[in-house]
C-alpha cells in the first residue's frame, strides 16, 4: 500500500518548473492591495510574489484559488497560482477582511 | 471523580453557546447585509441629491467643500472631464463610468463607489464612502445587539451553576447522611420533600437497611439461642460421661477419645457464644481505660496452667500501657491470641508478648516459635471456621477455627490493625496489633 | 474587527479542538489520566510561539516556500501519528502504554502549534493598536470559547457511548481527520508548486459555499473543498484507504478484535 502511495505521490510530483511562469506582484499596503484587480492570462501557472510593506502580518487568502499563506509583517512571499480557467476569482487578507480585498481575473490571451 | 455538576454545568454552557452562536452569526449575517443594504441606498440617495442640487451649476471650480474624511463625491461631465469634486476626492476617476457599485483602493483606504449617471444634465456623479467606516458602523449597529447575548451567557453560566446545586440538593443530602451513618447503624433514611426521581432510590435503601437488619437480628438470635440451647445437653453430657466413667471404672481409650470430643464441642459452643456476645452492638456502649500491659500479666496469669503443661517459655515485655476499650473484649482478645501461641508452639517452645505505648496509641505483639503461616494464607486465616493445616505436620490441634474470626472482630471494634509476618524466632507467626490510644466514636 | 476574530480563531481553534477532544475523550474511556494531554496541549502551545515567532525567516527557506513545506511536515506527521495511533490500539495496546501516550502527545503538539501560531501571528499583528487590540481580544476569547465549547460538546457526546461503540468512534474520527491531514498537506504542495496544478474537479459552491457556516465547519472536519483538484482527491482517498488497511491489518495480525 505504501508502495502504491508513493508511486502516486511521484505521479504527481511535476517536473515542469524548468519553464519559469510569469512574475506578477502585489503590494500590501496600509491593509489594502495593490493592484485590488490583477489580470492574469487563463490557462498559464503564475507566480504571484506579494510584498507585505505593512507592519503588521496578513493571511493571503482565496477559497476560490485553494491558496492560504501567512506573510509577515515587512516580508514578501511567493504564491504559485493556476492555470486557471477564464473568470474571475477573489482573495482577500484574512487578517483585515474589510478592506484587504482583491480579484485576480483570468483573461484568455488575445482578448 | 466526574461531578454531576460540572458535568451538566459543562454540557449545558456548551450547548447554549453553541445554539447562541448559530442564531447570532445568522442574525449577525443578516443584520450587516441589510445595514450595508441601508448605506447604499443612501449612497444612492446622495447621488441622486447632489446630481439634482448641480443641475444649474456648470463651474469647475474644485470648491473646498466642507465633507467628511469619509466620504466624497465627484462630478463628472459627458466628456469625461472633472466638473467639480469635495476636497477628499481624487482628480481622477477610480473606477469605469458605468451605473453601479464599484469598491476601489485610495488614498490608502478601501472606498465603496456609487456611478449615477444623471439623466437630466448627463452628468456623472460619483459618490465614494469608506469601506472600513461603513463596516465599522455596521458591526456597531450589530454587536450592540448581540454583544448583551454573551453577557447573558456568562450571567446564565452563573445560574446554571446555582440552579444545578439546588436541584442537586436532595442528592448531597443523601449522600451525606448516608456517610455520616455508623457501620451499625440500620434505621431508615429520612430525608425532608423527597424528589420523584430519588424516591425509588431511598425507598430501596430503606428496604435494604431492614432486610440487612432483619438478617442480622435473626443470625444473631439463631446462633446465640442454639449456643445456648446446646449448653445445657452438653454440660448433662459431660456431667453423665464423669459419671458413668466412675461406675464403671473404666479407664480404656474409648472413654478418653469420647471426653476430648465432648470437650471441643463444649468450646465450640462457648466460642460461638463469645462471637456474638462480642459483636459491636452488644457492647458498644461500655467502652473504659483499660491497661493492656496489667491485662495481658493478668490473662497469663490465669491460663499459666496451659503453657506450663507443655514447659512452654512465656514472657511479657513492655509497661504499662493505656487504652481506650472493652474490658470483655480485650481479656477474649488475649485469650484468643495466647492460646494460639501455645497451641502452635512446640513442648518446651518459647511466646514473647510486647506492650508498649507508641506515637498514635498502644502496640500489642504476640510472637511464637512454631510452625508458622505462609503470607499467602494470612487472609484467609481470619474467615470463620477455617483453620490453616501444615501440610507437613500430621500434628492434629484440637478447635474450631473460630479463635481469630473472634480476634478480627474485637480488633475491628475498637478500630485498631492488625498485622501478620514471620517472627523474629527461626520459625512462627508474629501478630501485631495497633490500637488508636483513644476509641473513635 | 471583533467577528472577523471570532470566525477567525474559531477556524483555528475546531481543528486542534477537534484532536484533543478525540484523544481526551479516548483517555476517559480508557479510564487513564488526562495530565500527559494538557502537558501536550502547553507544549504544543510553545511550540506555537516559537513557529510564529521565526515563520519570517521560515518563510525564506527554499526560495520563499518554507512556510508550505512546514506546514505540509506538520500536516504529515499528524496524519503519521494518527495512523501510528490507529495502528497500536488496534493491536491491543492501549493506554497507559507509553509509545500511544507519546503518539497522542505528538499529535496534539503538531496540531495545537500550527493552528495556535496563526492565532499569535494574527494578534501580535495589533500590538501597537490597542483601540482594535480590545476587540480583537474579546473576539479571539469568544471564538476560542466557541472552539472549546464544540470539544467539550464532541468530547460528551463520545463518552456518553458505550466504550466499545466509542472506540470504534473515535478510529472513525481519526481516520477522518486524518484525511482531512493529507489533504491539507496536498494543498500546501500544490500552493508550493511541487505538485502541479490542475483544473478542479467539481465544483460545488453553489451547493456548500466554503464562505459559509457549514462550508467551514466541514473544513474544519474534514478540509472540505468546493473546488478540489485530482491530486487532493487522490490523496484524501488513499490516506483514508491506507489508515483502514492499517486498522485491519493491526487487528488481524493481532487474531484478536479489541471489540466486536
Amino acid at each position: 500500500m505504501k508502495n502504491v502511495f508513493i508511486f502516486t505521490s511521484m505521479l504527481l510530483i511535476s517536473l515542469n518548473s524548468y519553464a519559469a511562469p510569469p512574475t506578477f506582484e502585489i503590494l500590501i499596503k496600509d491593509h489594502l492591495f495593490y493592484p485590488d484587480e490583477l489580470i492574469i492570462p487563463a490557462n498559464t501557472k503564475v507566480k504571484l510574489l506579494v510584498k507585505n510593506q505593512d507592519a503588521t502580518p496578513e493571511e493571503f487568502e482565496s477559497y476560490e484559488l485553494n491558496r492560504e499563506k501567512v506573510i509577515p509583517g515587512n516580508t514578501q512571499a511567493i504564491i504559485f497560482i493556476g492555470p486557471l480557467s477564464p473568470g474571475v476569482y477573489p482573495f482577500f487578507g484574512e487578517f483585515f477582511p474589510k478592506t484587504a480585498q482583491g480579484k485576480i481575473i483570468a483573461e484568455e490571451e488575445g482578448k | 471523580m466526574k461531578s454531576i455538576r460540572l458535568y451538566l454545568l459543562m454540557i449545558l454552557v456548551a450547548t447554549l453557546i453553541l445554539v447562541m452562536f448559530v442564531s447570532l452569526l445568522k442574525g449577525y449575517q443578516s443584520s450587516i447585509e441589510t445595514a450595508q443594504g441601508l448605506f447604499d441606498e443612501r449612497l444612492v440617495n446622495t447621488a441622486e441629491l447632489i446630481a439634482s442640487a448641480h443641475v444649474a451649476q456648470t463651474t469647475s471650480d474644485s470648491a473646498q467643500r466642507p465633507t467628511s474624511d469619509y466620504l466624497f463625491f465627484q462630478i463628472w461631465d459627458a466628456n469625461g472631464q472633472l466638473l467639480t469634486r469635495s476636497d477628499t476626492a481624487p482628480h481622477i476617476a477610480l473606477s469605469r463610468f458605468e451605473k453601479g457599485f464599484y469598491d476601489v483602493n485610495f488614498n490608502g483606504f478601501r472606498w465603496h463607489n456609487y456611478v449615477y449617471p444623471d439623466p437630466l444634465s448627463e452628468r456623472w456623479i460619483i459618490v465614494g464612502e469608506r469601506s472600513d467606516v461603513r463596516s465599522s458602523m455596521a458591526e456597531d449597529i450589530v454587536l450592540a445587539t448581540i454583544l448583551p447575548a454573551f453577557f447573558g451567557i456568562v450571567i446564565a453560566a452563573i445560574f446554571i451553576w446555582w440552579l444545578i446545586g439546588t436541584g442537586l440538593k436532595p442528592l448531597k443530602n443523601l449522600s451525606r447522611q448516608l456517610a455520616s451513618k455508623q457501620a451499625d447503624d440500620l434505621r431508615p433514611i429520612e430525608l425532608a420533600d423527597l424528589p420523584k426521581e430519588m424516591n425509588q432510590l431511598v425507598k430501596i435503601i430503606n428496604q435494604l437497611f431492614w432486610r440487612l437488619d432483619q438478617s442480622f437480628q435473626r443470625e444473631q438470635r439463631f446462633a446465640a439461642d442454639a449456643a445456648h440451647e446446646l449448653r445445657t445437653p452438653i454440660s448433662a453430657l459431660q456431667i453423665h460421661l464423669h459419671n458413668l466413667r466412675k461406675t464403671y471404672g473404666d479407664n480404656s481409650e474409648d472413654w478418653q477419645v469420647m471426653q476430648a470430643a465432648v470437650n471441643r464441642m463444649s468450646h465450640l459452643v462457648n466460642q460461638i457464644l463469645m462471637l456474638y456476645r462480642t459483636a459491636p452492638e452488644q457492647i458498644a456502649k461500655k467502652a473504659e481505660s483499660i491497661d493492656l500491659y496489667k491485662l495481658a500479666s493478668d490473662v497469663i496469669a490465669r491460663d499459666y496452667q496451659q503453657f506450663e503443661k507443655r514447659q512452654q517459655h512465656i514472657e511479657l515485655i513492655g509497661k504499662s500501657s493505656t487504652i481506650y476499650g472493652h474490658f470483655f473484649a480485650l481479656e477474649t482478645l488475649l485469650q484468643n491470641l495466647l492460646s494460639n501461641a501455645s497451641k502452635y508452639a512446640p513442648t518446651k517452645g518459647h511466646i514473647v508478648i510486647h506492650v508498649h505505648p507508641t506515637e498514635k496509641g498502644v502496640r500489642l505483639t504476640v510472637e511464637d516459635d512454631g510452625p508458622g503461616i505462609p503470607p499467602d494464607q494470612y487472609e484467609r486465616i481470619f474467615d470463620r471456621f477455617y483453620r490453616y493445616q501444615n501440610e507437613n505436620s500430621d500434628l492434629q490441634l484440637p478447635g474450631c477455627g473460630l479463635g481469630l474470626a473472634i480476634v478480627q472482630h474485637i480488633i475491628e471494634m475498637h478500630h485498631a490493625e492488625i498485622k501478620l509476618s514471620n517472627s523474629t524466632f527461626a520459625s512462627g507467626l508474629k501478630v501485631v496489633i495497633d490500637f488508636p490510644a483513644a476509641l473513635r466514636k | 474587527m471583533l467577528l472577523n476574530s471570532v470566525i477567525l480563531v474559531l477556524r483555528e481553534v475546531l481543528e486542534a479542538a477537534m484532536v484533543v477532544s478525540l484523544f481526551m475523550a479516548f483517555t476517559t474511556v480508557s479510564q487513564q489520566s488526562r495530565y500527559f494531554l494538557l502537558k501536550a496541549i502547553f507544549l504544543g502551545l510553545v511550540a506555537g510561539g516559537f513557529y510564529a515567532y521565526f515563520l519570517p525567516e521560515i518563510s525564506n527557506w527554499l526560495e520563499g516556500i518554507g512556510q508550505e513545506i512546514t506546514n505540509t511536515m506538520i500536516h504529515l506527521g499528524i496524519f503519521l501519528l494518527l495512523t501510528g495511533f490507529l495502528w497500536l490500539i488496534s493491536s491491543n495496546i492501549v493506554l497507559p502504554n507509553r509509545l500511544v501516550k507519546a503518539v497522542m502527545m505528538g499529535a496534539i503538539i503538531l496540531a495545537i502549534s500550527r493552528e495556535s501560531a496563526e492565532i499569535m501571528l494574527y494578534i501580535s499583528g495589533f500590538r501597537s493598536d490597542h483601540f482594535l487590540m480590545q476587540s480583537v481580544l474579546s473576539g479571539s476569547l469568544i471564538g476560542l470559547g466557541i472552539g472549546v465549547s464544540c470539544g467539550i460538546f464532541l468530547y460528551h457526546l463520545m463518552i456518553a457511548l458505550k466504550p466499545a461503540a466509542a472506540t470504534k468512534f473515535i478510529c472513525v474520527l481519526v481516520v477522518i481527520v486524518g484525511g482531512s491531514m493529507m489533504s491539507q498537506a496536498t494543498q500546501f504542495l500544490i500552493q508550493a508548486d511541487w505538485l502541479t496544478s490542475t483544473e478542479p474537479v467539481w465544483d460545488s459552491s453553489h451547493i456548500i459555499s466554503e464562505h459559509s457556516l457549514p462550508g467551514q465547519l466541514l473544513y474544519a472536519l474534514m478540509a472540505y473543498e468546493a473546488t478540489p483538484t485530482w491530486s487532493q482527491i487522490v490523496v484524501y482517498l488513499t490516506s483514508l484507504a491506507l489508515m483502514i488497511l492499517v486498522i485491519i491489518s493491526a487487528r488481524f495480525l493481532q487474531g484478536q478484535p479489541k471489540y466486536d
